[in-house]
């Protein structure tokens, strides 16, 4: 129920810029995650959110009001910390209730707060517990439960479900979902799981070294990230990265050559994932290789290959394992969306190689490989 | 064929490994109680020789001691006032502020509370003399003079003010070291949580920092008032007890009994009296404070 807005926001711990100039707007309602590796700074923007830490420059506005001088209690945050920060001395129900006691409100009304904010997350039988007397997972169901009670405007989540089981964590996930769009507050949400990210929020923040790397859709962040970093965090397994030259309308990577659809020219990289591999036999395509580990996994196979390009990294959906090791391949590709970053690792727009081409035709021909 | 080697499992033998400590407990706590229960039933005196086995000892305290209510008062004015306003009120609050000013200037502050700890009680009483000095010379005197006031006799106006002065300064130490570390152990997310959940600086400090030293400041309080009761070095370098025994508590009493009267006999069934007291105000602290409830189960099993 807020639209935030960061201005060129950063944050120094002494001499180390921790958080570079951070320019930022979440719409209200928003579901927005953030993703980056360990130590980018993620907690960091929450805190500063919260107003637990002070910007260090720039501004911080929630409804286009600057909030920099507000002090946390005053920002109707709700937060749950990475390590749930339960009051220690306290039940589960006081835990709960704890933020409410600042707040002018009927013991009835309380009591009903409480109790449906347990419900939600599903501890009601836990409450009369100590947070010693609780599991990880039923710690963080605490902390949610606590940060939702007050009804916040902004609700912070710095890896809320990292601690849950694979069953909990996707009903939970669904119902955080569900609750956000009821009650409608702003949600940003840290976490280290991508599918988590990509499948609740509406945008992603893809964080690196105290900077943002790239903001947008998840769909935007998978098929166009627009630099190195954010290509190879996001996705799992990570993008197929290989190093190449480029010339004129030639691309060179290690032995194999590809058609370019637009003029470049220098050292570049060349961007591929895994799932739009197509592996043809060796005549088929340009850049071939041979099968060194194969993974079924149910669903699908991920191969590792090893090619003069280095290490490729190709999953075929279906359960058959088509390929053993030792077994040579040629690499190609199913969609043309193939990525091209510069030498300073930025996407270069519009520009595709044509990867497929040489070795569809053959490719249907020689379908049965191995 | 495993490679497992299988041996015999020995059960533990708890009472071999507490002998050691069990020993030290017989000859230095429990020999001196039963040495001294006996002697309170003598007549001994300051040459030592016992003439008879007698009750007259007791029969003085409760019956002919009319010093003692006097004493009485005096050690549960001095007990409380320096506990609570010292070495718990005054340790807690320097715990407090010493962590909340950066880290160099707290160390800094708590060493200098550190000092007269570890400087000789000698060295320490003798500042306190010259600090209540009835002459203009004096530390105070010096103040006082500065401020056009006359001078002030402490030492023989207020003699109990300045023996709890003296001691509380003294006694907060011990509160502010582990009161400190208890402070520095609150994760510092758990403040922020609260902050965001609405509480004021004051709200952290009470809902926050306050149950988080409840336990220690239990411990503290049972503990210094047991050491309160039964030291008196400060007090007897600096105002003797007097004037009189205006400045005598309990502990200091015996003492002055024994050897300043000589009575060897009475001053051991006064002390006896004080161990009973001792007891008796443990036994109190551990109900009222539920003490065992703080215990945790061993982290090792010993089977
Ligand atoms: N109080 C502090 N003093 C100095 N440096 C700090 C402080 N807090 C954080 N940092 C630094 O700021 C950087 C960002 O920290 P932050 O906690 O935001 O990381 P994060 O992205 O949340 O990482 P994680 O995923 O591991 O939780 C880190 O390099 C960290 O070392
Ligand atoms: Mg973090």
């Amino acid at each position: 129920m807020a639209k935030i807005t960061l201005d060129n926001v950063t944050k120094n711990w002494g001499e180390t810029q921790v958080l570079k100039p951070m320019n930022l707007a979440i719409e209200n309602g928003e579901f927005v995650a953030i993703l980056g590796p360990s130590g980018c700074g993620k907690s960091t923007t929450l805190f500063l959110l919260a107003g637990l830490y002070a910007p260090s420059a720039g501004e911080i506005a929630f409804d286009g009001h600057n909030v920099n001088r507000i002090d946390a209690r005053d920002r109707n945050v709700g937060i749950v910390f990475q390590s749930y920060a339960l009051y220690p001395n306290l039940t589960v129900r006081e835990n709960i209730a704890f933020p409410l006691r600042f707040k002018t409100m009927g013991k009835e009304e309380v009591v009903r707060r409480v109790e449906e904010a347990a419900n939600l997350v599903q501890i009601s039988a836990l409450l009369d517990r100590r947070p010693s007397q609780l599991s990880g997972g039923q710690q963080q169901r605490v902390a949610l439960a606590r940060a939702l009670v007050k009804e916040p405007n902004i609700l912070l989540l710095d890896e809320p479900l990292s601690n849950l089981d694979a069953t909990l964590r996707i009903t939970m996930r669904a119902e955080l979902k569900s609750i956000q769009r009821r009650l409608g507050f702003t949600t940003l949400i840290v976490t280290h799981d991508q599918i988590e990210a990509i499948t609740m929020a509406d945008r992603i923040i893809c964080m690196n070294n105290g900077e943002i790397a790239q903001i947008g859709t998840p769909d935007d962040l998978y098929r166009c990230p627009n630099n190195l970093f954010v290509a190879g965090f996001i996705g799992t397994p990570p993008m197929n990265l290989l190093k190449g030259e480029a010339d004129g309308r030639c691309l060179q990577i290690a032995n194999a050559s590809f058609d370019l659809d637009a003029e470049c020219a220098g050292a570049v990289t060349f961007g591929l994932r895994p799932e739009d591999i197509a592996l043809v036999s060796p005549e088929a395509a340009q850049l071939q290789g041979e099968v060194v580990t194969v993974e079924p996994m149910g669903r699908e196979v991920f191969y590792t290959i090893d090619t003069p390009a280095g290490l490729i990294h190709a999953l075929e959906y279906g359960e058959a394992v088509r390929h053993a090791p030792g077994a040579k391949v040629g690499i190609s590709c199913k969609s043309d969306l193939t990525l091209v970053f510069d030498a300073c690792g930025n996407r270069i727009a519009d520009l595709h190689a044509d990867f497929s081409n040489h070795a569809e035709v053959s490719a249907r021909v020689l379908e049965p490989a191995n | 064929m495993s490679n497992f080697q299988i041996r015999p499992h020995r059960p533990a033998r708890p009472l071999l490994y507490l002998a050691p400590a069990i020993a030290l407990l017989a000859v230095f706590f429990l020999a001196p109680i039963v040495v001294n229960t006996v002697i309170a039933f003598t007549d001994m005196g300051a040459n030592l020789r016992v003439g008879e086995f007698t009750f007259k000892n007791f029969e003085r305290i409760v019956q002919r001691d009319a010093r003692l209510p006097m004493v009485l008062l005096t050690t549960l004015i001095y007990v409380t006032a320096t506990l609570f306003i010292f070495n718990v009120g005054l340790g807690a609050l320097l715990a407090m502020t010493s962590t909340a000013i950066p880290e160099r200037l707290g160390n800094f502050f708590r060493g200098l509370w550190l000092l007269p700890r570890m400087s000789p009680a000698v060295l320490y009483g003798i500042l306190w003399i010259w600090i209540a000095d009835p002459s203009p010379s004096g530390l105070l005197n010096q103040v006082t003079g500065t401020l056009g006031l006359p001078p002030i006799n402490l030492r023989n106006d207020f003699p109990l003010f300045l023996v709890i002065l003296a001691n509380g300064v003294v006694g907060a130490s011990f509160a502010m070291v582990i009161l400190t570390s208890s402070v520095r152990s609150i994760p510092s997310h758990l403040a922020n949580a609260a902050r965001v959940d609405g509480a004021s600086e004051w709200g952290v400090l009470r809902h926050v920092v306050a149950p988080a030293l409840s336990q220690p400041i239990r411990f503290i309080t049972i503990y210094q008032a047991l050491s309160l009761m039964t030291t008196y070095e400060y007090i007897l370098l600096i105002t003797g007890g007097g004037p009189v025994y205006d400045s005598t508590p309990y502990a200091l009493y015996i003492y002055r009994r024994a050897f300043e009267n000589g009575a060897y006999a009475y001053g051991a069934a006064l002390a006896l009296g004080l161990m009973v007291i001792g007891i008796a105000f443990t036994l109190l602290q551990w109900r009222i404070t539920n003490m065992r409830s703080t215990f945790a189960a061993p982290k090792i099993e010993v089977l």
